[in-house]
């Protein structure tokens, strides 16, 4: 039975009003391809699906274990909702619940944010039922990973959930397990963008004897290749997170996908940590669902961000070094 | 990207003229080939042992080597118009 239908939705939170706007290229991106004439779960799910993909975290934030010092909170709860660009798509728990309550109201979707406690989310009313949109918490399932994560994975969300009344209380109940009746576009998002190519390439398997040959490396060698790969280009943030997922996704099958987990770990680095975001393997990951151990590296890790795009920028800063220092030396000969 | 299609094009040509029957199951591969690579980003958008498997299909020496190339980052990044990001 659902829960809270009936009760004013201010009981959960305040409503979000604000007078600044995300820019334009973002608001399109986030309302790509909306099924607007769908019921309000969908065009929900729609939302926080694209909002997902197109947000990654700020460096100095996790869900988790966030620093809640006076200066460090104030530094990072005062970026305006305006300061969101293309080029800039960094969050926090705080700025993406303020994000999507901006794009359900602009949607007519009843929307509060919780106003309980440090962590920040999203609760609203579609459809019959109450439900808490919370992409920025680790859950507590065996990928251990976020929504913002599991996005850019193209693993379905677990944070959309509703709340529903049975016998021990009020559970939250995911979104895609209510029964509800979605769009259909939906879930294409998942894999949509190589659907063509996919398409052709079952043609040719079905219709040829094309494939009979196998190439079957293991974990650890796809692990190496990905590695080796990165370690030839000077990557940027956001564009080299996406290559890194897709190369996941091109070089990994669907099963295997299920055994990769998100981790981190801290690492001093003079008075502060640095939190540094591992991609890790583990066969037996499976089995661990309900043990909630951050620090599990068991099996193959693989740095998704953090340290390793620090040396890659490094690297990139070098070589301009190297040839702004050719240029001197050009104009030291020149002048001779 | 255009010496693979260039490639195709050429075997499509010299199997058409022969148009031997044998060769029919070739050529049905090599026309579905062509319609792949007809999108710049289709190597980011297959797995990885499909595009090992087309590489050989074509006669590729080295195509491990040749398929690095083709995913590599500056790759991605003049096709990264062509993906849901």
């Amino acid at each position: 039975m659902p829960y809270g239908y009936d009760k004013p939705i201010t009981s959960f939170g305040k409503k979000f009003i604000t007078t600044a706007h995300p820019s334009k290229n973002f608001i399109k991106r986030v309302e790509r391809n909306l099924p607007v004439n769908s019921n309000e779960s969908s065009i929900a799910l729609k939302l926080y699906n694209n909002l997902n993909s197109c947000l990654v975290y700020n460096e100095e934030f996790v869900a988790f274990n966030q620093d809640i010092s006076i200066g460090f909170m104030s530094k990072i709860y005062n970026k305006q909702i305006n300061e969101f660009n293309v080029q800039d798509n960094d969050a926090i728990c705080k700025s993406w619940a303020e994000l999507f309550s901006y794009f359900l109201t602009r949607n007519n979707i009843e929307n509060v944010i919780n106003d309980m406690a440090f962590h920040r989310y999203v609760i609203f009313k579609a459809d019959g039922y109450v439900f808490k949109a919370d992409a920025t918490e680790l859950k507590e399932s065996y990928t251990k990973m976020d929504d913002l994560t599991r996005a850019k994975l193209q693993l379905k969300p677990e944070g959309l959930t509703a709340l529903i009344q049975t016998e021990n209380g009020v559970e939250y109940v995911n979104i895609y397990d209510l029964g509800l009746h979605l769009d259909e576009n939906i879930d294409l998002t998942f894999d949509n963008f190589q659907n063509k190519t996919n398409m052709l390439i079952n043609k040719l398997k079905e219709e040829t004897n094309f494939g009979k040959k196998y190439y079957e490396d293991d974990i650890e060698e796809k692990f190496n290749l990905i590695n080796e790969l990165l370690q030839e280009e000077t990557l940027d943030s956001l564009a080299g997170i996406q290559y890194i997922n897709n190369l996941i996704r091109m070089f990994f099958s669907n099963d295997e996908l299920k055994h990769f987990t998100y981790n981190y770990y801290k690492e001093k680095e003079g008075n502060r940590y640095r939190i540094i975001e591992v991609i890790n393997y583990n066969e037996n990951s499976k089995a661990k669902e309900t043990d909630f151990d951050y620090d599990n590296f068991e099996g193959i890790n693989f740095i998704y961000r953090g340290k390793g795009l620090e040396e890659y920028s490094k690297r990139k800063t070098r070589k301009i070094k190297e040839a702004s220092d050719k240029i001197d030396e050009e104009v030291i000969e020149r002048n001779r | 990207m255009q010496e693979l299609r260039d490639l195709v094009a050429k075997e499509i040509s010299l199997y058409e003229k022969t148009g031997c029957q044998n060769d029919i199951y070739k050529l049905k591969k090599l026309k579905i080939i062509e319609e792949i690579f007809e999108d710049e980003g289709c190597f980011f958008k297959m797995k990885r042992e499909d595009a090992l498997h087309i590489l050989e299909e074509l006669g590729i020496n080295n195509y491990e080597d040749y398929y690095k190339k083709l995913i590599s980052y500056n790759k991605f990044q003049k096709n990264i118009e062509n993906f849901n990001i």
